[in-house]
């Protein structure tokens, strides 16, 4: 079953000192589907990202992720996916095609195929004339946009969006949703997390309201606000998880020193 | 004002930079006491003596100077059969001189004291106490006593000592901060988990920094190389390629501590100052600004269990000593052990740091 679906079965992370960033979550999300992941800060929403893109162990439980265990065969779930964040994994003194050519390399890819490969995604987010310039003096946005791109070079069949318009101008925000918008066409699967409420309203077919670890609510956002009785995603946020600021001490171990 | 009050409350928040504050002038001071213990209490002073007199007068003095030599006890006497192999003792690093006695005894010459200068230290105190003690054995007439260089040109500073230590700490310096800094830079940025969701091991990822910082070093030592011998003068008499062997190892090994240090610790400023605490005992203490056979008994042994120690030596006897490889064996072969140890448990940490 090499699809783009992902299934997790009571997936947990308990950091060290006890606290338990993710509390056996089980949830599915179908290939090719765009699906939202919402949450206060703190909730556990990068955990549970960071724990699907093989980047920490679950303590307990597992998922599957294009048919391949997180827990047994990180490698092949690696292979399957796209990383996007609002930390931009692009390297500042390479030039934009170096570093696509360096990504692109460490996905076992190469030569000729790879050169047009990044030329298309490069004229896909109006960066060609940029291909050789240093990414260090590229704005925020274009460097977000070199950094989805980035993301793609291997044709993924899912795609984690973590935040990937936090920070960006009204300009870009618009860019990435489009090309948010057009991959799902393509039938990839998405997993966005974000906290512009009308972003994930939009985009989301179906979406998960995530805090302290657990699920709250899931289903399409639609469904969800009329069951609820909220007029929007955004009150139904608020009653899903409550009006009060977060604030909590060492609640964020997920992007921790050690990240 | 407020900058000054905000930094120190800042600081004095970190126990980690709190405790090393405290501790590195303590160290360090107390590392300059030990070092420098007093004058004149060098003694056991090792010397290679060829003795070409089996009769005569040259006898009965070979005689005599074993005696006096221990009974004051400043010198070791170590006897050996040719010239050849007493030499071999020096650049071996197991003598500090060599002392010939012809049969021709007391004529001038008849003695030969050959030191090594690379040492010059150590090579004035034996000079001086060999000839001491040949004053005590042959009261007035002749002075018997020539001295030597071992080495194959007159050195002319004490800098000829330290120009292959400073190679070696350059080396390893860079090796230790340089990698925990590339480490740290590529996690605060966060592309280290565009590396760490790429389908490729996590050993290559910290292999792959290993080999850059090691060439980095390598460029480095070359820098620093080139920079003595145009600059000061300083002449390199041994093979470059058995030079560059003993620095890879050491660059290796100490590559191998900044990522144990890296993942050992919380975060970049602790690993830097860990590093530091390392970094300034051994600089002082591995021989590179004072030789290792002046430091005080259980010094020694210190210094001799540091791996910069070795490298350090292993270098001056290369290059100012033109030794081969057969006169560096145990330096090289403890540096290839240190090198293995370090990486073999460097890139495991590692591997556990980066997959909670």
């Amino acid at each position: 079953m090499e699809n783009g679906g992902i299934t997790a079965k009571d997936l947990t992370k308990v950091f060290p000192g006890g606290f338990v960033a993710v509390d056996h979550v089980s949830f599915e999300v179908k290939d090719g589907e765009l699906f939202g992941l919402l949450g206060p800060n703190g909730a556990g929403k990068s955990t549970l990202i960071r724990m699907l893109t093989t980047l920490l162990r679950p303590t307990e439980g597992d998922a599957l992720v294009g048919g391949h265990s997180v827990r047994t065969e990180p490698d092949k779930v690696r292979l399957l996916i796209g990383v996007v964040s609002d930390k931009l994994i692009v390297y500042d003194r390479l030039t934009a095609r170096e570093n696509l050519r360096f990504f692109g390399e460490l996905y076992g890819l190469g030569g000729k195929k790879l050169e047009n490969r990044i030329d298309e995604l490069l004229e896909e987010v109006n960066l060609s004339r940029f291909a050789d310039k240093m990414v260090g003096t590229f704005s925020t946005g274009m460097k977000q946009r070199l950094n989805l791109v980035r993301a793609l070079l291997h044709n993924p069949k899912v795609l984690f969006l973590d935040e990937p318009t936090l920070g960006l101008d009204p300009q870009t925000v618009r860019f990435i949703k489009d090309l948010i918008l057009q991959l799902h066409e393509s039938g990839i699967t998405m997993i966005l997390t974000t906290h512009e409420m009308d972003l994930a309203e939009k985009l989301s077919e179906r979406l998960a309201i995530v805090d302290h670890g657990k699920i709250l609510a899931i289903g399409p956002p639609k469904e969800l606000e009329e069951k609820n009785g909220a007029e929007d995603l955004e009150s139904l946020f608020l009653i899903l998880t409550g009006r009060e600021l977060r604030d909590s001490l060492g609640n964020m171990p997920a992007r921790g020193p050690r990240g | 004002m407020r900058i000054a009050q905000k930094d120190l409350t800042e600081f004095s928040r970190s126990k980690m930079r709190m405790a090393s504050f405290m501790l590195m002038p303590i160290i360090l001071i107390a590392l300059f006491g030990f070092m420098f213990p007093g004058t004149g209490s060098i003694g056991h002073i090792p010397l290679a003596v060829v003795d070409q007199a089996s009769s005569g007068p040259g006898a009965a003095f070979a005689e005599a100077f074993s005696k006096v030599s221990s009974s004051s006890g400043q010198l070791r006497l170590t006897y050996y059969a040719t010239l050849e192999q007493a030499k071999q003792a020096v650049v071996g690093g197991s003598a500090s001189g060599v002392l010939i006695i012809y049969p021709n005894y007391p004529a001038q010459g008849s003695v030969v004291l050959i030191v090594d200068n690379t040492d010059p230290t150590v090579a004035a105190q034996l000079e001086g106490t060999v000839d001491s003690l040949i004053r005590l054995i042959s009261s007035g007439g002749d002075q018997p006593l020539v001295v030597q260089s071992i080495a194959p040109w007159a050195p002319t500073s004490e800098f000829e000592f330290m120009a292959p230590g400073f190679v070696g700490v350059t080396v390893v310096m860079a090796g230790m901060a340089g990698l925990a800094a590339a480490v740290a830079r590529e996690r605060e940025i966060g592309t280290m988990d565009g590396l760490m969701v790429a389908p490729i091991s996590r050993s290559s990822i910290i292999t792959g920094k290993a080999v850059a910082q090691t060439i980095r070093g390598l460029i480095q030592a070359a820098i620093v190389v080139l920079v003595v011998v145009l600059f000061f003068g300083v002449k390199i008499y041994g093979n470059p390629l058995y030079i560059v062997l003993v620095l890879l190892l050491g660059d290796l090994g100490f590559v191998g501590i900044g990522i144990i240090a890296t993942s050992a610790a919380s975060d970049q400023e602790s690993a830097t100052m860990v590093l530091m605490m390392l970094e300034f005992p051994m600089i002082f203490l591995s021989g590179v600004l004072y030789p290792i056979s002046q430091l005080p008994g259980w010094l020694q042994d210190v210094a001799w269990a540091i791996p910069l120690s070795y490298m350090v030596e292993a270098l001056r006897r290369l290059m100012v000593l033109n030794a081969g490889l057969g006169s560096i064996t145990w330096p090289l072969a403890y540096m290839l052990i240190f090198a293995a140890a370090s990486m073999g448990l460097a890139i495991p940490l590692f591997n556990r740091a980066v997959t909670r």
